[in-house]
């Protein structure tokens, strides 16, 4: 072969795919060259890929096992112009609304206890039924679900809408611990870039299709659009009783913290996460926090009025 | 694989396990972001649990799973089309003007960039030959198109990514070439 190499041939080459080509381009100092330089492209593009944190990799596991074959498919309508939600969620809001359904029952079975201070919202979706049968006197509405959220300037954008504008102020404890994570009258995120816009919400797709690889034999059941209320009647009234994991070790943390305002589901480069909110420390503000499903460590902070 | 084709959760974790970081390197490299990479991946994931009963065995269990994990990137990329960008990515901004990054830091952006700027298609032969290490054959498979296709493709996904990636190149000998049609 006295011609040189064409672009694919010499791909190929560099593949394995083409061994004909192996004398001439032993022989052609241009070919060589050429394919040492497709080489280098291909091993820039081979470089190993850093993985996702472990907590990353076992909840993508753990959800798609729960979302395998054996479970229906699940439709939720949208409302135009809202997030579509992810296949994954749609499984938590699920969960999350058989949670409130059961502390409905049990507030109309007249179980409720007040404790008169701290306030418990219906319980999120990872956490037992069990649990929240025993604790959930409080109210029940639809679980809002944020969806992704990157930065505490999108959090601060998407929550609080929801948020009631009469929030209590904060509680005071024993000790007395002054609140140092707010500034009055402004916003205090702890992730959030200076002057950062908050995303606003996209419109959602006319087909109620979210995803899905699209295979000849994955489906798309159980992905298709779901409701993302993130402007929906997920505030929690005061008052309600029960304590959960998160919010006592949100409470823990910063024992200033207010009543819960606030709850909705959320999740962070792939973490499933609760966002509570807080109200306080300051008089009419209210504090949000993002935190891990697994294990409530904090993902995100937005302090503010 | 049949008892995680079965539906036995404890075989089908220790698949999805054995095969997740390669998935995600398939879905890093073709969308370009950490994020939409994790969230390809997991619709991928569950699109293979859904689909393991119907997988048929006539190509590998890592070809077709690269197949939909392709497919889920490809959606992953429709999406992300669709609803406007708040912004650059999470420290994106920061790496592209930083001065002191780090070699390896700007090497993975350069790159990302440059695998962005190729048609998926290509992108996508791309990534199956070089982060999988399929052949062509099995990229036709995955990606059901000819063998003639996936050479073509992926010989043409190069010599754009050549200029981009090769140091000292402002210009690459494969654009220079004939390239077969």
């Amino acid at each position: 072969m006295s011609e040189h190499a064409d672009a694919e041939a010499l791909s190929a080459f560099v593949d394995g795919e083409a061994p004909e080509w192996a004398d001439h381009v032993a022989g052609c100092p241009s070919c060589a060259a050429s394919a040492a330089e497709l080489r280098a492209v291909s091993a820039t593009v081979a470089a190993a890929v850093e993985p996702p944190s472990a907590a990353v990799r076992d909840a993508a596991i753990a959800v798609a096992l729960d979302g395998g074959p054996a479970r229906p498919a699940v439709v939720v309508p949208m409302r135009p112009g809202r997030r579509p939600v992810q296949a994954r969620w749609l499984l938590g809001a699920v969960a999350a609304m058989i949670l409130v359904v059961v502390g409905v029952a049990a507030a109309l079975g007249g179980s409720g206890r007040s404790s008169g201070r701290q306030t418990t919202v219906a319980g999120p979706a990872f956490e037992s039924g069990k649990a929240a049968a025993a604790d959930n006197a409080g109210p029940a509405g639809p679980v809002t679900d944020l969806g992704d959220v990157p930065d505490a300037a999108t959090l601060r954008a998407r929550a609080l809408p929801a948020v009631p504008t009469s929030a209590p102020g904060p509680q005071t404890l024993g000790g007395g611990r002054a609140a140092s994570s707010a500034n009055s009258g402004a916003s205090s995120d702890s992730n959030a870039t200076g002057g950062a816009v908050p995303a606003p919400l996209p419109a959602a797709p006319t087909a109620g299709v979210a995803g899905g690889a699209t295979t000849g034999n994955a489906s798309n059941s159980g992905a298709g659009g779901a409701a993302s209320n993130s402007g929906a009647a997920s505030a929690v009234a005061p008052n309600a009783v029960g304590t959960r994991p998160c919010e006592e070790q949100a409470r823990a943390r910063q024992p200033s913290l207010g009543p819960v305002v606030y709850f909705a589901t959320a999740r962070r480069q792939g973490v499933p996460a609760v966002v509570l909110g807080f109200s306080g420390p300051d008089p009419g503000s209210v504090t949000l926090l993002m935190l891990a499903q697994d294990g409530c460590g904090e993902l995100l902070r937005s302090a503010g009025a | 694989m049949e008892a995680a084709r079965g539906g036995d959760r404890g075989a089908l974790d220790a698949l999805l396990r054995r095969h997740y970081d390669r998935l995600y390197a398939v879905c890093r490299r073709m969308t370009g972001d950490p994020t939409d990479a994790a969230d390809a991946c997991q619709e991928a994931l569950l699109a293979i649990v859904r689909g393991l009963p119907g997988f048929d065995g006539r190509s590998a269990f890592a070809t077709w799973a690269y197949r939909v994990a392709t497919n889920a990137c490809l959606d992953e990329l429709r999406r992300r089309r669709r609803r406007p960008e708040p912004g650059l990515p999470e420290g994106r901004d920061e790496a592209w003007s930083a001065t002191d990054d780090t070699e390896g830091a700007a090497t993975r952006i350069d790159l990302d960039v440059a695998l962005q700027s190729l048609p998926a298609d290509y992108r996508a032969a791309v990534v199956l030959r070089d982060v999988c290490g399929l052949s062509y054959d099995e990229i036709a498979v995955a990606l059901v198109i000819p063998p003639g296709t996936v050479r073509s493709r992926i010989a043409r996904g190069r010599a754009a990514l050549v200029p981009l990636l090769a140091p000292g190149r402002n210009q690459g000998p494969p654009a220079e070439r004939p390239t077969s049609t």
